[in-house]
């Protein structure tokens, strides 16, 4: 019995309310996309690298989140597709190689949900977005001892707000669902 | 099946330039040659705003060519006043390569000093070379129509190729344009080829062929491939080859280079992305 709860000590993260800095963790910080393809289903992607930074009091009720996206990062599970999304009729990756979001205001919705207002900028433009982080979750990685924060969250923009009109629009959709995946420890 | 409307590319890349071409050809008589660079940029710049939206901030490098493209027709207008000189040639030169400078500079400068050699210099050769290579079909309306024509549709299915939809349309806009004088021609109509057709045309060719080098994944060597169509177009027509079928003789000499072009792109970067 005493074994058991050990190892559930271990392998559980406690939730707890921690106000510290954190860095993204870029192995478990992913941020998705999903966008209609001629109005017959929902294209995913994501953008395998990540960097930024997560400064959070729950108790507070503050918090603050950057996040850089390496655009030419993008991975749709096809090359050639890739390769066309990175070019000037999408994400024009070589003209601007980051997409980030910086908030502006990020108020809880109790202890474990927030809404997050920022200024997204792709291609160039900066607009306001809102991200609704439906989990924010913080406590002590149960392997490593140090502590974490990891948040879900998830908004909705139009992607010829940006600029970005290409195939608008029949072809590709210009509503774009973003999920945010994101985990943060602290410093090195 | 995307239905056939105004959104479709094929329409706004092929159907559209010609046709808007066309029409400015023969309702502009009154400008006389000058209708044919209006002709070309006006079929070229409606199928941007159709593929583009008329949007021009933020000026991305794309909607930089697309004011180059606009520009290079008054200066080719402004430089036909110049007459047929080395200095008037080399002078319109200069300008295509202080174009590609513009269209190319948010890049360079964040490059390593190899890169802006290679990317800049290379682009600016292409460039340049074009508008030399153009500038001395002037007097030959059947070989600058049947150069333009092949030089654009090339440009346009490499780039498309290499991974750029928009820019390989917006090549594809330029043969389809072009083509509207050669059929022109090839119909009997006599049209006199002047820096207001040729100028625009290479500019316009060269700097998507550029774009789609730095921005795309166009291969280098298609563009040595794409510098010599406007070279083979300039071979001269046997004499037993009536005047009119110039714009025929020099489109399919321009064919072989442009072919290889296209070729070796599909080699490298494969199909359409799509």
């Amino acid at each position: 019995m005493r074994r058991a709860l050990i190892a559930i000590a271990l392998t559980a993260t406690a939730p707890v309310t921690l106000a510290a800095d954190y860095m993204l963790d870029p192995a478990h910080t992913y941020p998705h996309f999903s966008i209609r393809h001629f109005g017959m289903s929902n294209m995913l992607g994501r953008f395998d690298k990540t960097e930024g930074t997560l400064s959070i009091d729950q108790e507070a009720g503050t918090g603050a989140v950057e996040v850089t996206i390496d655009a030419a990062s993008i991975n749709t599970g096809h090359e050639k597709r890739d390769e066309h999304l990175r070019s000037p009729d999408f994400l024009n990756v070589v003209e601007f190689p980051e997409i980030t979001f910086k908030s502006t205001n990020v108020t809880f919705n109790g202890q474990d949900k927030a809404t997050v207002e920022g200024d997204l900028t792709i291609l160039g433009v900066t607009k306001p977005v809102t991200l609704d982080a439906t989990s924010v979750v913080c406590g002590t990685h149960p392997m490593r001892g140090d502590p974490r924060c990891g948040i879900d969250a998830t908004a909705t923009i139009k992607r010829s707000d940006f600029g970005m009109t290409y195939g608008l629009p029949d072809a590709i959709g210009d509503e774009m669902q973003l999920i945010f995946e994101v985990e943060a420890q602290p410093p090195e | 099946m995307q239905a056939l409307t105004l959104a479709h590319p094929a329409i706004q890349s092929g159907i559209v330039p010609f046709a808007v071409s066309i029409l400015i050809l023969f309702l502009a008589r009154p400008l006389g040659p000058a209708r044919w660079g209006l002709a070309v940029v006006a079929g070229f710049l409606v199928t941007a705003v159709l593929a583009m939206g008329v949007q021009l901030t933020p000026l991305t490098s794309t909607r930089r060519l697309l004011i180059l493209v606009l520009a290079s027709l008054p200066v080719g207008l402004l430089a036909g006043t110049l007459g047929r000189s080395r200095a008037a040639t080399g002078l319109l030169a200069g300008l295509g390569v202080a174009a590609v400078l513009w269209l190319l500079y948010p890049i360079l400068i964040r490059r390593e000093l190899l890169d802006v050699v290679l990317l800049g210099g290379g682009c600016s050769i292409f460039v340049g070379w074009l508008v030399v290579a153009m500038d001395t079909l002037l007097g030959r309306a059947g070989a600058v129509a049947g150069g333009g024509t092949v030089l654009g549709f090339a440009t346009g299915i490499s780039v498309l190729l290499g991974a750029s939809a928009l820019l390989g349309q917006l090549g594809l806009a330029l043969g389809a344009a072009a083509a509207a004088p050669a059929l022109a021609i090839l119909l009997g109509h006599s049209i006199q080829s002047t820096r207001a057709a040729t100028f625009p045309v290479a500019l316009a060719a060269g700097l998507v062929g550029c774009a789609g080098l730095v921005f795309a994944k166009l291969p280098w060597f298609s563009l040595p491939c794409l510098a010599a169509v406007p070279l083979l177009a300039a071979v001269p027509r046997p004499g037993a080859i009536p005047k009119r079928l110039d714009v025929v003789w020099s489109g399919v000499l321009g064919l072989v280079p442009a072919a290889a072009a296209v070729l070796l792109t599909w080699w490298v970067a494969g199909g359409v992305p799509m």
